[in-house]
């Protein structure tokens, strides 16, 4: 078992190595590996969704055969599963029946979820106050009913100063709210070349099994 | 061998030992040379002290003494002889059984005079051979009465002591006894009397013992028969008394009482005339006799009074006045303070004295069936309780002081104080400790509450052998150890309150339910919560649909802002019919909010004839793009509907990796069109409008439309390098505006347009000539927003006062109006 752990290793570096290369080397060969890498890449990305599918499956299918509480969901699922994979696998994605269950069930659903989220934010809002009444909470609602309040007219008035493009809502969201998405990505930014260092240095494992 | 068993302790001891080898005490008692009446008397005593007061006499039997002045030498002789005190006496070459026999106390009953046994007058005190004669005269007399007057017709009546006539009267009155007079110095001679010669007269000591009685209280000391002897001479019993051992024979006693009312005086009133006196059987040692007759009045009490010695000079004179006033007044017959079936039963059953003529030291002496004077009753509770009888504690000799003869007064009280003044100085020191109540609680009550003292059961007990035959508190010659006690049995009992009580019980429900799961309540149907969402939903609903409904409210467009302007302007630099990559990256849950947005613009690349490449990174992107598409159609009425306007060429597989591989060869990673109706249209690469599309820098415009900014983000970051000079438009969502804009805004331009939510779609489509979707969501959108603000306005509102009016004081509250 301790072999195993240097030799997975050693592959990951190696082959990291060889696409990191492959974007700065400009050697046929080289470019070729490298694009040879991405697409088994891909490939294998493409095998881990299915096998998510799969064990998604399985897990489902295991409860609704208990008869568990919740069962009769589960169930549901692996039926709509079973129909979407059929229709859109022989039919293709953009066939009638295709678009069907996707306008007509996934799009109604993922929106009446997000709609829900609406009235459930308003009503977090309205708490917030009540729960944690601080000066990091006010200016949190603060921030955000000045953002809702200027980003369309009040009841179809333009008031000014609020909205437009020198408006209040676009100076919080062109400066302070720019300025600290652009930390964020930055970090984001560092953290990924970090992370891939520290895999290409055999530092951090994460493919140990 | 024989062996001869001793008195005090009961064991076994061989004959020839004169001392028991255990507990020391004389096996053989003294010679006493003493006249047969004397003998007869003493026999007649001694039978009457080893009765018990609980033992019934027969009609015909006189008082037996009590038990505790009847020695076992006389009990064995009753025993041996089978009949009362004066019955058979063994003749002299018997030896007594009471070195043989065991002296059993219920056997001691007296009996009647009838029997009788060979005497040897010869050999016995005068007054004792004068009592047996007299016992033996009547035969089974019924009572007292008749063996008095048995034992006076046998003597003449000139010749009968006045006590023992006093005697004799009281009981044919069936007086309760008189208790017995204190003992004295000069009572305690007549043991000394009872060594003298049989050949003392046994009249003239009953005759002093009469005089003795009839005098008063300060005349007691001269009295020298006690109460039990005159007793004793009155019952006057026919039986002959018992032949006297050898050792009442013997030249050691001391010489006879020329009197016999001496001889009798010397007893106590207690012992009735039946039975003989008791003599050496209390006397351990001789010189002990010997000293007592030289002994002053200061004697200590440590032998009973009958035990000490009386004076000779006195002896010889009259009858002791507390033995002449034995009899017992009306007053102290209701006196008697244990309850007496038959008073003939009782050894004391003589004419007592009057209390006030009694001797102290037998009005104290405690009596055993009961008969008590008054002056007594008060300190026989305290009585009962002293373990001792010769032995007063302090209390009770305040008590009795004025009532104790010279002899008991004279007694050091100094035992008595040195034991008082230890525990007053203990007292004095330590104080008694104030216990809490919660620790006061938890005291046994066994432990704390007073046993029975200990001196309570020896007070009860009588002794039943030995010198201390029937008297009552005395310590037991056995040890303790030896005797059958029943183990006592403590039981510890808490005491707790009903308040503790609760508060254990409810500490006990609290553990007992530790591990168990409390009972979920169950919630309301509907509750509060559930209300207030569903208000404003309502609120919501109703401010989104009735713009809707009533059509254009005319809420002001926004302004064209720069970056929607730029992308205006990227798309109006568009060839005709050029190729545009059009990225679908958004989710069906912000379909509303992207398809209003996406309108416009996809409209105006219609109108412009560019060709779409549709790709997307997301699962369901194929199927969105393909709605998106058929959407614009329908609202804008173009026919964008094969291949040859725009090529879906489906989902990217890989995230980061298949994008990096689409921007580097699209025709690998998305060779086939998933719109095409036949196999032939699908590879649009090689035969369709992508045919000339090797890279995507081929590409005239980029666009990506994007819910989130990471998917926006991976789009600039892995295909934007790829792109060179194509340009890139972003179409995202609101929120995801922060993290794209700095694209936008930044040098050089990774995005070269941006629209923003539904605000940049209406401002793209107010430069449109055509109205889009995006208008018309725009006022629902402008009532909505605001409706939704001042509902979190108010509700936190509401919710602060709420939070805080239970605080609020109401005098604080009245004063702020």
């Amino acid at each position: 078992m301790k072999i195993k752990v240097p030799f997975s290793a050693a592959i990951a570096i190696l082959f990291g190595l060889l696409v990191l290369a492959g974007y700065f080397i400009e050697i046929p060969w080289l470019s070729d590996l490298h694009n040879m890498f991405l697409q088994w890449a891909v490939i294998l990305a493409a095998v881990a969704l299915l096998v998510g599918i799969a064990n998604l499956a399985s897990v489902h299918w295991t409860k609704a055969s208990s008869e568990q509480n919740g069962s009769f969901y589960s169930a549901v699922l692996i039926i709509s599963l079973l129909i979407t994979l059929i229709v859109v696998g022989y039919l293709g994605p953009t066939a009638e029946w295709s678009l069907w269950i996707f306008n007509n069930i996934q799009v109604p659903v993922e929106s009446s979820l997000l709609a829900i989220l609406v009235v459930v934010l308003t009503y977090a809002a309205m708490r917030l106050i009540r729960r944690r009444l601080n000066l990091f909470s006010i200016i949190f609602i603060g921030t955000g009913l000045i953002t809702l309040l200027g980003i369309a007219p009040l009841f179809g008035v333009v008031i000014p100063g609020l909205h437009g493009a020198f408006g209040f809502r676009t100076l919080i969201a062109q400066i302070p709210a720019v300025a600290g998405a652009r930390g964020i990505l930055l970090g984001v930014a560092l953290g990924t070349v970090a992370t891939g260092l520290r895999i290409l240095m055999g530092a951090d494992r994460p493919y140990r099994g | 061998m024989d062996e001869v068993r001793c008195p005090m302790c009961g064991k076994l001891n061989p004959e020839e030992l004169d001392t028991c080898q255990y507990c020391q005490a004389r096996l053989k008692p003294l010679n006493i040379s003493s006249a047969p009446e004397e003998d007869a008397e003493i026999t007649s005593s001694s039978a009457s002290f080893n009765e018990t007061p609980s033992q019934k006499k027969p009609p015909d039997q006189t008082p037996a003494l009590p038990e505790w002045l009847q020695p076992d030498w006389l009990q064995s002789l009753r025993q041996g002889s089978g009949t009362d005190e004066l019955g058979e006496i063994e003749p002299e070459d018997q030896l007594p059984d009471w070195s043989s026999q065991e002296v059993d106390p219920g056997d001691q009953e007296t009996e009647s005079a009838e029997s009788s046994a060979p005497e040897d007058s010869s050999e016995k005190p005068d007054w004792l051979e004068g009592l047996r004669a007299a016992n033996q005269a009547e035969p089974e007399t019924p009572s007292e009465q008749d063996s008095e007057s048995t034992y006076s017709e046998e003597m003449p009546e000139d010749e009968i002591p006045d006590w023992l006539q006093r005697i004799r009267a009281r009981q044919s009155s069936d007086e309760p006894e008189l208790p017995l007079e204190e003992p004295d110095a000069e009572s305690a001679e007549f043991l000394a009397k009872l060594r003298m010669s049989p050949d003392a007269d046994e009249t003239d000591s009953s005759e002093q013992a009469d005089a003795e009685e009839a005098q008063p209280g300060p005349d007691e000391e001269d009295s020298q028969v006690p109460d039990w002897l005159a007793e004793y001479a009155e019952s006057g019993t026919e039986s002959t008394p018992p032949e006297l051992p050898d050792w009442l024979k013997s030249d050691e006693l001391p010489a006879e009482p020329e009197d016999e009312e001496d001889s009798l005086a010397e007893f106590p009133s207690r012992m009735t005339p039946s039975q003989p006196p008791f003599t050496e059987p209390f006397l351990e040692e001789d010189i002990e006799l010997e000293s007592a007759t030289e002994l002053p009045a200061e004697t200590p009490p440590d032998k009973p009074p009958f035990t000490e010695p009386v004076d000779e000079e006195e002896a010889e004179g009259e009858i002791a006045d507390w033995l002449a006033d034995l009899e017992i007044p009306a007053e102290q017959e209701e006196m008697t303070s244990l309850p007496v079936e038959d008073e003939e039963k009782t050894s004391f059953a003589f004419e007592a004295e009057p209390a006030e003529d009694q001797p102290d030291w037998l009005q104290d002496i405690e009596i055993k069936d009961g008969i008590s004077p008054k002056e007594d009753e008060q300190d026989q509770d305290s009585e009962l309780e002293v373990v001792a009888p010769f032995t007063l504690d302090e209390e009770s000799a305040d008590l009795i002081q004025e009532e104790l003869p010279d002899w008991i007064k004279e007694i050091p009280a100094t035992e008595a104080q040195t034991e008082a003044e230890p525990s007053e100085e203990a007292a004095g020191e330590l104080e008694p400790a104030e216990l809490p109540t919660w620790l006061e609680s938890m005291r046994p009550i066994e432990s704390v509450a007073p046993s029975a003292p200990a001196s309570d059961e020896l007070d009860q007990i009588v002794e039943s052998s030995g010198p201390l035959a029937g008297l009552q508190g005395i310590l037991p010659a056995e040890p303790e150890i030896a005797r059958e006690m029943k183990s006592p049995v403590y039981t510890v009992k808490l005491q707790v309150s009903e308040n503790q009580q609760s508060l254990a019980s409810r500490l006990a429900e609290m553990v007992k339910s530790e591990g168990i799961a409390a009972p979920i309540p169950r919630a309301p149907t509907i509750s509060s919560q559930a209300v207030v969402r569903i208000t404003i939903f309502l609120i919501l609903l109703v401010s989104v649909v009735w713009p809707l409904y009533t059509g254009d409210l005319g809420a002001p467009a926004p302004e064209l802002s720069p970056e929607v302007l730029d992308a205006q302007l990227l798309i109006n630099a568009l060839p005709d019919g050029g190729n545009v990559l059009l990225a679908i990256d958004y989710q069906p849950a912000y379909s509303g909010e992207m398809n209003a947005t996406t309108a416009s613009l996809l409209d105006h690349l219609m109108i412009k004839g560019a060709y779409l490449t549709l790709v997307s990174t997301s699962t369901t992107g194929p199927a969105q793009a393909e709605q998106l598409v058929r959407y614009v159609n329908n609202q804008m009425g173009h026919q964008y509907r094969d291949t040859s306007q725009y090529a879906n060429l489906g989902y990217i597989g890989g995230g980061l990796s298949g994008l990096r591989s689409f921007a580097q060869s699209p025709q690998q990673i998305m060779p086939y069109a998933l719109n095409a109706s036949t196999a032939d249209e699908s590879t649009v690469w090689i035969d369709g409008r992508l045919s000339n599309i090797q890279a995507l820098s081929d590409f005239a415009l980029t666009v990506v439309i994007s819910d989130s900014p990471e998917t926006a983000r991976n789009w600039i970051e892995q295909v934007g390098p790829a792109l060179e000079d194509t340009p890139l438009l972003l179409v995202v969502s609101a929120q995801a505006e922060p993290l794209v804009r700095p694209y936008y805004e930044g040098y050089p331009k990774q995005a070269k347009g941006l629209v923003v939510g539904l605000s940049g779609g209406v401002a793209y489509e107010s430069s449109m000539p055509r109205p889009g979707i995006a208008r018309r969501y725009w006022d629902a959108y402008s009532y909505g927003i605001p409706t939704a603000v001042f509902l979190i306005l108010i509700g936190g509102l509401v919710n602060i006062v709420l939070a805080y009016l239970p605080t609020l004081k109401p005098g604080q509250g009245r004063a702020k109006r």
